[in-house]
């Protein structure tokens, strides 16, 4: 066996086992919470994959009428295509109130774009339904339960019979209209007008990679009503859980910063008590290298434990904190993955081996006589601070507490480097909760300025609209209609808006409101896609109508990632609202929506806006967690510094106790360094938390389509109280530390080695 | 009868190391009057240094009592007995006295900050006692920047500047060259004249004969303890003894 690995084996058996456990477990913590960021990341993408190819590789569905359709099946672009489906629109009761969905026959399971069944049988009588697998679990509908659904044909109660994926646009929440299947015969009681009928083709592409290309093509044939690709729903489908990997490996970030300056702190102590060890191992021939490649083996072999413990750890979790996806898709398997094993190790390594090579370099120059001789450590020492603290009128112990901090700059500011990291997580959380907060409290953040929908379908647009104008318990209203739209060879979502979009509160970032045909208000996704600026004119087609629009202005939208075109609605002339969006004058959504149901009479269908706050539960606990996990792990380490620190200083205690000092000031003492500790970190964490947090908030609404500067800071209450909180913590933690060493005797304490 | 200034009655401590234990005193008696000076001695581990703990309590005994100034020690908890310290009591030890992050002046002037005496008393009363003990230049400087010798002489400076009833000197010169320690007990003497309690540990015979009683320890224990006061040849006590081979 080598002298170094010697060395490293020697120190390990001499390590108390609690400490060793707490590096590796700081190092797992640390490797978890990457590999677990990662995997988030990562898994949603393989998953949606292979329902994909489950599903016939549906890379394009196309609406328009059925013979325009059927015409189509020919195209030389499709390498396959499902029969022209028929379907219809209604409104299933869910809870309280109702959503929006389409029902359809299911192809045959061998046809291109066939939904997959999840749970129970398909429909098979006129009196049942599959029911969209993601919506059964958000609302709680179970097979066998019974659901009522309100489309042309009136108000029908179908008894669900199973559960089923559909791939022809995102999951529920995140898009609606629901889908829903029933058999030939539930689809004439539903729409026996086949006036009241739609039809929708889903076709494979003979090259996937042209899905956006086709869509432009096709999205302005004769009698299409609206492409979409499956790249664009798979984005959608995919948002959410990159976003949140994303947040979770940044904060993974957090914890590992945190345990570079726990490890480095803790090697510097550990060191220190081990000086007269290393001494005697250069005094019998270990060279400068082999000592301190010996102490970095030391370190690696408990960082490499913790690594690999912390990589098993995310990789277990990481299917517990799907967000979107496992609604619909069920949870995902365990994936083991080989490169997050590796990143996580390389990770952990590099910080680990930064963290202890220079208290390892600095342990192995001192002077071997002197530590043989029993030589106190020799330090830039503290004649300045000692006689700058004499010049400060401060008792006793605050004086000893403070400046036993200062006369130890490098580890103090380690240990306090790591608590800034826990107060800039801390920030950084709570922005991040506020700002989530602010979308679901502020539709308007998401591009949704309205409190009740009123669906345009099967309704006189010119009646509702003077309906709403009359009521008093309505602010404003617009209306909109949604097209798939091509620029160039790309497609996007293109709505036309009518009414007066102007007052309707849309948070427009830059220029201006929507006021005059020609000109577009896009959101933030949209300039970013398309690499342009307020004050471009582009030439779209929405379905088959060309347009020629100025941008004025961009807002938040996160529909669609922000890749979304508002232009008005005169420009299509005699196309049929898709819904109306109304405001309250005052009062709830729900009591909007009463009124609306009261005035435009049973046949419209009304929904109040909803806080889609069930699905930001996971998140904000997520962000909780993690900023609680740097905290502990911070905390630990603050106690664990100040911990080796008061036994270093156990005999200078000793003295001070001869001298007269009580266990309440041995305790002051300590809990003064806690506190001088807890202000710096509370003094530079909390700047480096807001910029921090602005840096990183816009990355994610920039990610999620809604553009930059749409966070919120945290409370002025919490930011105030963050530097007395993080001294509080400080004193506590130095307090309790030294708790046994203020009721250890004096005599033993002076007797200290 | 005057009172003895420190009495201490059949002291007993035993030291418990998971099953081991190791009796460090065993039913020992000290009195020690107001102005003596008491050398204690005897070889390693002998027990001298927790006899010299328990008198200034730094600890307390598993059984006996020790009384200072009239006042019951070893029935008070730490703090209580860190306040008769305060007041009573200077310890001087062989190495590593002072607080390293604090300044010469700041570390002798604790005692008296710890009293509550006003802060510029503080400071001249301390600068008096380290010019008398011929340290007063060095009154800003850190104490990493001393000698040892210069070191033991500030220690000794806390140790009186609050004029304590008793001076707790464990092995004073134990760390010193001879000249550093000739000095150091060339100022001991200087204090005992001038009326100063002394109770000092020591292994040097050279420094227990200065003392004017010399008490011998064993295994814990007494084992033989002479009055020295008008001996004619101190110097040569060392001689007397032979216990330490």
């Amino acid at each position: 066996m080598s002298a170094t690995l010697r060395l490293a084996l020697s120190g390990l058996r001499g390590r108390s086992k609690v400490a060793a456990g707490a590096t590796a477990l700081v190092a797992a913590l640390a490797a978890a919470a990457v590999v677990a960021g990662l995997s988030v990341q990562s898994q949603g993408g393989p998953q949606v994959d292979e329902i994909y190819r489950d599903s016939g590789r549906p890379d394009l569905v196309v609406y328009g009428e059925p013979g325009a359709l059927e015409g189509l099946r020919g195209d030389a672009a499709f390498a396959a295509t499902g029969p022209v489906t028929a379907y219809t629109t209604g409104e299933v009761e869910l809870g309280d109130g109702s959503v929006e969905a389409r029902v359809a026959t299911p192809p045959p399971a061998s046809a291109v774009g066939a939904p997959q069944l999840r749970t129970g049988r398909w429909a098979s009588a006129a009196g049942e339904v599959v029911f969209d697998r993601a919506a059964a679990v958000e609302a709680g509908v179970r097979d066998g339960d019974r659901v009522r659904i309100n489309a042309a044909g009136g108000l029908v109660t179908l008894t669900v019979v199973g559960t089923a994926v559909d791939l022809t646009d995102c999951f529920y929440p995140d898009c609606d209209p629901i889908r829903l299947f029933v058999d030939p015969a539930g689809l004439r009681a539903l729409a026996p007008d086949v006036a009241d009928q739609h039809s929708m083709l889903i076709a494979r592409l003979a090259d996937p990679d042209a899905a956006d290309a086709a869509a432009a093509r096709l999205g302005g044939s004769a009698g299409v009503e609206g492409v979409q690709p499956w790249p664009d729903t798979r984005d959608d489908i995919l948002t959410r859980e990159l976003i949140f990997g994303a947040s979770l490996a940044a904060f993974g970030i957090f914890v590992l910063l945190a345990a570079a300056f726990v490890v480095a702190g803790t090697a510097a102590a550990r060191l220190l008590a081990r000086r007269r060890e290393i001494a005697m191992l250069q005094a019998v021939g270990y060279t400068n290298r082999q000592i301190i490649g010996g102490l970095l083996a030391e370190t690696l072999i408990l960082g490499l434990a913790g690594a690999v413990l912390g990589w098993l750890a995310g990789t277990l979790l990481a299917p517990f904190l799907q967000v979107g996806l496992s609604a619909a898709m069920g949870r995902t398997g365990l994936r083991v993955s080989v490169v997050s094993l590796l990143i996580a190790v390389a990770f952990v390594g590099v910080i680990l081996t930064a963290a202890t090579v220079l208290p390892a370099r600095r342990a192995a120059r001192q002077p071997v006589t002197d530590v043989l001789r029993d030589a106190p450590p020799r330090s830039a020492a503290p004649a300045r601070v000692a006689r700058l603290l004499d010049r400060l009128r401060l008792a006793p112990a605050t004086r000893f507490g403070i400046g036993t901090v200062l006369a130890r700059p490098a580890r103090s500011a380690l240990t306090a480097a790591a608590l800034a990291i826990a107060v800039a997580a801390v920030v950084v959380a709570a922005g991040f909760l506020t700002t989530m907060d602010r979308f679901v409290t502020e539709p308007a953040s998401a591009g949704d300025p309205y409190d009740a929908a009123v669906a345009g379908d099967g309704t006189d647009g010119a009646r509702t609209a003077a309906a709403l104008s009359s009521m008093p318990e309505v602010a404003g209203w617009y209306t909109q209609t949604d097209r798939r739209a091509t620029l160039g060879e790309e497609t996007f979502l293109a709505r036309a808006v009518g009414g007066d979009p102007a007052q309707a509160g849309f948070l427009v970032r830059e220029g201006q409101p929507l006021r005059a045909a020609g000109e577009a208000l896009v959101g933030y996704g949209f300039l970013k896609r398309f690499g342009l600026g307020v004050g471009d004119t582009v030439d779209i087609r929405a379905g088959d109508t060309p347009l020629a629009l100025k941008i004025v202005g961009w807002y938040s939208e996160t529909e669609d990632t922000g890749e979304v075109l508002m232009y008005r609605a005169e420009m299509l002339p005699g196309a049929t609202p898709d819904a109306f969006l109304v405001s309250a004058r005052s009062g709830t959504p729900a009591a909007l929506a009463t009124a609306l149901r009261e005035r435009l009479g049973p046949a419209a269908t009304v929904h109040p806006i909803e806080a889609d706050s069930d699905e930001l539960t996971l998140f904000t606990y997520s962000m909780l967690v993690m900023a609680g996990l740097v905290l502990v792990v911070s905390l630990a380490n603050l106690a664990a510094a100040l911990l080796s620190g008061a036994r270093e200083r156990a005999r200078v205690l000793g003295v001070l106790r001869t001298v007269g000092f009580t266990v309440r000031q041995t305790l002051a003492q300590s809990a003064s360094g806690g506190a001088v500790l807890g202000v710096a970190a509370g003094i530079v964490g909390l700047p480096v938390g807001l910029v921090l947090f602005q840096v990183l908030s816009d990355q994610m609404t920039i990610g999620i389509g809604a553009g930059p500067g749409l966070s919120r800071s945290p409370s002025w209450v919490l930011l105030v109280l963050t530097v007395p909180a993080a001294a509080l913590i400080g004193a506590l933690a130095g307090a309790a530390v030294t708790r046994r060493l203020a009721g250890t005797p004096a005599s033993t304490l002076v007797r200290w080695e | 009868m005057t009172q003895p200034l420190l009495r201490a009655s059949a002291l007993v401590r035993t030291y418990r190391g998971g099953a081991r234990e190791h009796a460090a005193l065993r039913d020992v008696s000290l009195t020690v009057a107001a102005g003596d000076w008491v050398a204690i001695t005897g070889p390693s581990g002998c027990g001298k240094s927790t006899l010299l703990h328990l008198l200034g309590g730094l600890d307390r005994p598993d059984s006996g009592e020790v009384w200072l100034a009239g006042t019951r020690l070893d029935d008070r908890d730490e703090s209580g007995r860190a306040l008769l310290r305060r007041r009573h009591v200077g310890f001087v030890f062989q190495f590593l006295n002072l607080v390293p992050t604090m300044t010469v002046i700041g570390n002798v002037e604790l005692p008296l900050v710890l009293q509550g005496v006003a802060r510029r008393e503080a400071r001249a009363r301390s600068l008096e006692v380290l010019e008398e003990l011929g340290v007063g230049d060095a009154a800003d400087a850190a104490p990493a920047e001393l000698s040892g010798g210069q070191q033991q002489r500030v220690a000794l400076a806390r140790a009186v500047v609050h004029r304590p009833d008793v001076l707790l000197a464990d092995e004073p010169t134990g760390a010193l060259d001879s000249a550093s320690a000739d000095v150091v007990l060339d100022l001991l003497r200087r204090r005992h004249d001038s009326g100063q309690s002394i109770v000092l540990v020591t292994h040097d015979h050279r420094v227990a004969a200065a003392a004017d009683r010399v008490v011998t320890m064993l295994d814990g224990e007494i084992v033989d303890e002479r009055d020295l006061t008008g001996a004619k040849d101190r110097p040569t006590y060392a001689n007397l003894i032979n216990l330490e081979g």
